[in-house]
């Protein structure tokens, strides 16, 4: 989960830097940064899948399942 | 939470100020949680189990935020700045942690699951992170250890964020040149504050932050109302 939300983290900083000086990456960057809380929500996931608390991972499905949600509601609305 | 006036007074627009807060809040506690991590104080189970209520209160309250105008929302945040800088200058409340609080799970956790909510629509709504009622509800009404409770709000308020600041993007309320400045500048900040904090005491720097919160708060009702 570290290396994950870390690595994520690490490239939006990166493309966030560049983007600064070349706009069309500024985008990437973002995007990249409103990723990181699904990356740390699904490398938690398989954390509890590994050990078999499954009632957690189901948990962590339904938060992701919100996250998904919102991009729905926010970018599909009429 | 100073990050709302300020960009307010920036901009001028709350709705832009509070994406564009959402938005770099998501980089802030991102570094904060990976820190966290290394220490193995976030509690997952927890987590999860606040984290679904939290996000479905912050969505809520993203979309109520754009049927609200402005002024009403500067009134709100103001409001809810008041109460913040207030509770600066009165001393911590902490419960004393015995030995089982450490070995059991949370408690009342259908309670706790509901002021997750509460905390993620104010947030949502607000821009703001939710850690100054997110750590009392995990620790006075669940019993989680303070610790335990700081670095697990530190999770719980970036993953409610990101789905806040997505509809606020959909809405076009983030300002995405903003953002690098705002994140980077927060990390670098963070780490000055971090050698401050060291060596100064903390009631003084409770109260130095309750002062900058009613200072920039009041700026931005002046900038918002005038």
């Amino acid at each position: 989960m570290t290396v994950a939300m870390g690595a994520t983290l690490g490239l939006s900083v990166a493309l966030m830097a560049i983007g600064m000086a070349w706009h069309p990456v500024l985008f990437w960057g973002v995007a990249t940064l409103l990723a990181l809380p699904a990356i740390g929500v699904i490398s938690a996931m398989f954390g509890f899948a590994r050990v078999g608390k499954w009632r957690y991972f189901f948990l962590g499905l339904l938060l992701l399942g919100f996250m998904c949600l919102s991009a729905i509601l926010g970018f599909a609305r009429p | 939470m100073i990050l709302v006036p300020i960009l307010t007074i920036i901009t001028g627009s709350p709705h832009q100020a509070i994406g564009t807060s959402l938005a770099a809040i998501i980089g802030v506690h991102g570094s904060a949680t990976l820190f966290h991590l290394r220490e193995a104080w976030v509690d997952m189970k927890i987590a999860f189990l606040l984290g679904s209520s939290m996000v479905l209160g912050a969505i809520i309250g993203a979309i109520a935020a754009g049927f609200v105008p402005g002024k009403a929302l500067g009134i709100m945040f103001a409001g809810v700045a008041l109460y913040v800088a207030t509770t600066m200058f009165l001393p911590a409340r902490r419960k004393p942690e015995t030995q089982s609080d450490m070995l059991t799970g949370p408690k009342r956790k259908p309670l706790g699951v509901l002021l997750g909510g509460f905390v993620g629509m104010i947030s949502g709504m607000l821009g703001i992170g939710g850690g100054i009622m997110n750590v009392p509800v995990m620790h006075l009404v669940m019993g989680v250890p303070t610790k335990r409770a700081i670095a697990t709000s530190s999770f719980l308020i970036g993953t409610a964020a990101g789905p806040g600041a997505i509809i606020y993007l959909a809405r076009g309320d983030v300002l995405i040149q903003t953002i690098p400045p705002v994140v980077i500048g927060i990390i670098i900040g963070a780490l000055a504050g971090a050698w401050i904090a060291r060596r100064a005491r903390p009631r003084w720097l409770r109260a130095a932050f309750g002062i900058l919160l009613l200072y920039t708060a009041a700026q931005m009702l002046w900038k918002i109302l005038t």
